[in-house]
């Protein structure tokens, strides 16, 4: 294994339990708890 | 009393090699050399040059004329080469036998190669070449090497700095090495030999030896650059993997799946309000809910959702919202459309507990570009009907598709810089 093959597994490792523990906490910033501010996203947007 | 600034250096005699002081540097035209009486002329730049090729000659592995037997032959060494690339440093010794002709004698990083100058050129095929039946396959990318020391006789004119682009081909431990230089090409076998014969029949200096040159800064993360094997596919399956395995983790973290569904009707200029969906349980300490929204068929009209799950047990609320949408029109450029009729909130740090979940909902119409509408474009249906679905140990799909960004960024990179390399 060359060295920049162990640090890429160390990344993907530290990536992939940082998703995990995302996961078991239910945080996701993509989730839609605030609705964006009145009066803004309304109406079609073509021009 | 002030003292005096030295001025001495030391050469060494280019007919003995013994080191002689030069106390007034700078002023003295000659010298004799205390150990074989010869008159060194010390003003001359040649006295330097000699010296660093003394230097030069003592720090190689083998020394030239050294003589020794390899597959039942035996050379002499008459010439040897110090080379480098971006990341390598390696010697190669030109070796001499009257009746067999010159082979090559290469060691770096500890490995020993015995080459061969191919006299029939490989013909290229798909991912390497082929000579002779065997097809060896293209290792890295070409790199360009440079020669840093030059001594002994050689065949070919050579000299400190020369250039040559060079390119590897593997099968196993033998080596298919190519030479470009300005349009010349050259090729070499290269085969392993142990290092123990080595030792054996030439006794080389191990501290003389070439070491890899030690990456610094980026280079550190790109050391295998075009070298070493090529570890890419090594990547992308470690960045597959890792993706499917949180993937995996990701549905067994989730957690049971319940759901709960309904349908609303959506009033213009008044909000339905406090319309129940349903109850929902989660059951691990912490559950994403997905709220799923699906219009009937409506255009250029919205529907405004708000949503509640108000936990049983303490009273308490999670608000987040949803926007169902759809416009259409037509313009200079033909018709467009906007929108999505259907829409998935994803609520996220839902604890432990039953909630029931509530909506409120209210329509609202937006006035058509072009014709005007012959109708009240704000009035023209009573209601919007929407079914809404939620379920809890909704898989956050935001996440998963950010992980496999940042995973595969890194192979994907190196593989562009790889092309930007072999085109440029």
């Amino acid at each position: 294994m060359t060295p920049r093959l162990l640090i890429f597994c160390l990344w993907s490792l530290l990536l992939a339990l940082g998703t995990m523990i995302t996961s078991y906490y239910a945080w996701s910033p993509y989730s839609s708890e605030e609705r964006p501010v009145a009066g803004q996203s309304y109406g079609p947007t073509h021009k | 009393m002030k003292r005096v600034g030295s001025r001495a250096r030391t050469i060494e005699c280019p007919a003995c090699g013994g080191t002689l002081e030069v106390r007034a540097a700078g002023w003295s035209v000659s010298l004799a050399c205390r150990y074989c009486g010869s008159i060194v002329d010390v003003s001359r730049p040649e006295v330097q040059i000699i010296t660093a090729y003394k230097r030069a000659e003592a720090s190689f592995a083998l020394e030239l004329g050294a003589r020794g037997e390899l597959f039942g032959q035996e050379w002499q060494v008459i010439g040897a080469l110090k080379r480098r690339d971006a990341l390598y440093r390696w010697q190669e010794f030109l070796l001499f036998n009257p009746y067999l002709g010159y082979r090559w004698l290469v060691v770096c990083d500890g490995e020993w190669q015995f080459g061969t100058m191919l006299l029939d050129r490989p013909a290229e095929v798909k991912k390497g070449v082929s000579w002779r039946g065997t097809v060896y396959r293209r290792q890295g990318q070409p790199q360009t090497t440079q020669t840093e020391f030059v001594i002994g006789e050689f065949y070919w004119r050579v000299a400190r700095g020369d250039k040559a682009e060079a390119s590897q081909f593997e099968r196993g431990d033998e080596v298919l090495s190519q030479e470009l230089v300005d349009g010349e090409e050259t090729w070499t076998q290269l085969v392993p030999v142990d290092g123990d014969d080595i030792q054996a029949t030439f006794a080389p200096n191990r501290r003389r030896q070439p070491r890899a040159k030690k990456p610094q800064g980026a280079l550190s993360f790109k050391s295998d650059y075009g070298r070493e094997r090529d570890d890419l596919p090594m990547m992308f399956a470690a960045a597959f993997g890792a993706a499917i395995m949180t993937l995996l983790a990701m549905v067994l973290i989730a957690g049971p799946v319940e759901r709960a569904s309904t349908q609303i009707s959506a009033p213009y200029l008044t909000t339905l309000e406090g319309h129940k969906v349903g109850t929902l349980t989660v059951r691990r300490p912490w559950q994403f809910i997905r709220v799923r929204a699906q219009g009937a068929y409506f255009d250029n009209h919205w529907v405004d959702l708000d949503y509640s799950l108000v936990d049983q047990a303490t009273g308490q609320s999670i608000d987040s919202y949803g926007l169902v949408e759809r416009y259409s029109g037509r313009d200079s450029d033909g018709p467009w459309t906007e929108g999505d009729r259907r829409a998935d909130t994803l609520v996220g740090r839902v604890p432990a507990g039953t909630y029931d979940l509530y909506v409120n909902a209210q329509a609202h119409s937006w006035p058509v570009d072009a014709p005007p509408p012959s109708t009240d474009a704000w009035a023209d249906a009573a209601t919007i009907d929407v079914a809404i679905e939620a379920e809890t140990g909704a898989l956050p799909w935001g996440n998963w598709f950010t992980l496999v960004v940042l995973l595969f960024t890194v192979p994907c990179v190196i593989t562009w810089n790889r092309w930007k390399h072999h085109f440029s």
